[in-house]
């Protein structure tokens, strides 16, 4: 086939992600910007034009990568609903890609740690519950409680875990990487959200008949409804919980005001509001 | 490019020549589908290898990757050299001397980008993400590295600790961001490549030597750090004649072997 070959931006860009890992969706489109400046490929001022040309940047890159098992995917946060890009391992030994940073045992125990976030209600888990995963290694060489508290400090900085209030869970890099793994290795203990279809750990269920929604999934597809229902075919129960209306910094409201504004104006006199809100808005 | 490999034995036929024939032949008797898994799984290893900014040997990309195909090694590394460049912008490189027989992988492409921040107020992000940490060792590998070359290419530990010393690195005493700064000069630096370490024969108490590591010698010039020294003491890089000398040599011998 016929590739676009790569040059010195896109290698550029490649080992920006090497090295991060993953970025989120405002650190992506700044690097874009980056490697187009440094090295003299057109880029468009304005925001909104520089997705196609970045979505075709990441697919040339993503082409000449997949050979070597490795591709850039979005993710999305369980949390907020934000976008992030991930350089992922697409073989099945994903954990080759931490083996080179993370000794057996301290992948041993994210392995464990992964069990109990699974198990538990929020997949979130206490930072004692976790210490004392270490007493739980077989096979491999010990780990004291300060040699996890370290380990966790190192998987936190580089954005595998989020550890907020306390309260341990996976982020999206995890998730981007490991969905699959978990999936296959949990099978009967995880759900897939109904509407996205991908792994949610952190969502709403409906009491009536178990269907998981993530919080985003769940705010875009009830954005309208007066009364949500559960989606579920055959069940159609209320939906129980409070819907996050306003995913991010008020951004949502803005775009329904704005909406109505445009509606009514039909002048093309300059707007009054921050055009600048939209341009971060969810075309990714 | 990496270096072409030195004459060996002359009452043997030089190994080069062998091997190129044998190895096109193994290369040549793998199916297509072999050929590409294997490459790939080779790209793949030497880059999660080089992480560990050891010397990558020869003995375990056989016995991890090629396997029964070994005899094919040299075509594959060639395969896998012209990839690293062209998708990743690494250079795969083979090392003499006492590295003889292993590789690794130095970054062709310049990561720096600020120009390009200070261009533009919204942009922050630096491509390569480092650590505090690593940009303190930087920092001090550097001044290790310039003192050394400026000394004539090789310094004694006693006369390296004492001009560390005057700069509050003090091997004696544990230091916020280095630690152990005899261990990060003499064991780490040493065994990522960027110092060399050697014991002056016959001397007791023992003398030890620092030089310039394989990885120094790739990843910077004797110009950077006669210029950075320069800068450092606001001179001309020429008002160090002897310095200077070396470095003029150093890049005629560039312009040489990238003509030949």
């Amino acid at each position: 086939q016929i590739m676009t070959q790569m040059n010195d931006g896109h290698r550029l860009f490649l080992q920006s992600f090497m090295s991060r890992g993953i970025l989120n969706a405002k650190e992506v489109k700044q690097l874009f910007k980056i490697c187009c400046l440094k090295y003299k490929i057109p880029h468009p001022e304005n925001e909104r034009e520089a997705q196609a040309p970045l979505l075709e940047f990441v697919r040339t890159i993503n082409n000449h990568i997949e050979p070597f098992h490795m591709q850039i995917r979005k993710g999305v946060s369980e949390d907020d609903g934000s976008s992030s890009y991930g350089l992922v391992c697409t073989s099945e030994s994903t954990i080759t890609k931490l083996a080179s940073d993370y000794t057996p045992s301290e992948l041993e125990f994210f392995k464990k740690l992964i069990e109990i976030i699974v198990a538990s209600d929020n997949a979130e888990v206490g930072s004692t519950e976790t210490l004392n995963l270490v007493s739980r290694l077989e096979n491999v060489k010990k780990l004291s409680k300060d040699d996890a508290e370290d380990l966790l400090s190192r998987l936190e900085t580089n954005k595998w875990i989020k550890m907020t209030h306390g309260k341990i869970s996976l982020a999206t890099r995890s998730l981007l990487e490991l969905d699959q793994y978990i999936l296959e290795i949990y099978q009967d203990d995880v759900e897939k959200c109904n509407i996205c279809k991908k792994l949610c750990l952190k969502g709403q269920t409906c009491p009536s008949c178990g269907t998981k929604l993530h919080f985003h999934c769940a705010s875009k597809l009830f954005e309208k409804e007066e009364n949500p229902k559960c989606p579920k075919q055959g069940c159609k129960k209320a939906w129980p919980y409070e819907i996050r209306r306003t995913p991010r910094k008020g951004e949502y409201f803005l775009k329904r005001l704005f909406t109505q504004e445009l509606q009514r104006r039909v002048k093309k006199e300059r707007q009054t509001y921050d055009m600048s809100v939209f341009a971060d808005w969810r075309i990714m | 490019m990496p270096r072409t490999n030195k004459q060996p034995d002359n009452d043997r036929i030089p190994s080069s020549q062998v091997s190129a024939t044998q190895a096109e032949k193994a290369h040549s008797s793998m199916d297509r589908g072999e050929q590409e898994k294997k490459l790939h799984d080779l790209v793949q290893f030497l880059l999660i290898m080089d992480q560990k900014k050891l010397p990558i040997k020869k003995l375990d990309i056989n016995k991890q990757v090629l396997k029964e195909h070994s005899k094919a090694l040299p075509v594959m590394m060639k395969l896998a050299e012209e990839k690293l460049r062209k998708i990743f912008g690494i250079e795969l490189v083979s090392l003499e001397d006492k590295q003889k027989g292993t590789y690794i992988l130095v970054n062709t492409l310049d990561t720096d980008v600020d120009e390009q921040l200070e261009s533009d107020p919204n942009l922050t992000l630096t491509p390569v993400d480092w650590s505090d940490e690593n940009h303190a060792k930087t920092g001090l590998l550097m001044v290790v590295l310039s003192a050394i070359f400026m000394n004539g290419e090789v310094m004694v530990d006693s006369q390296l600790y004492h001009m560390l010393r005057k700069l509050k690195v003090d091997q004696d005493v544990t230091h916020p961001v280095f630690g152990d700064v005899k261990k990060q000069l003499t064991v780490e630096f040493v065994r990522q490549g960027y110092l060399e370490y050697t014991r002056q024969p016959n001397t007791d108490p023992p003398v030890f030597e620092f030089r310039w590591g394989f990885r120094a010698k790739k990843e910077i010039t004797k110009r950077n750090c006669l210029d950075f020294v320069s800068q450092l003491y606001e001179k001309n890089p020429e008002e160090w004649v002897s310095q200077y000398q070396v470095v003029v040599e150093e890049e005629g011998e560039e312009e040489e072997s990238s003509a030949s």
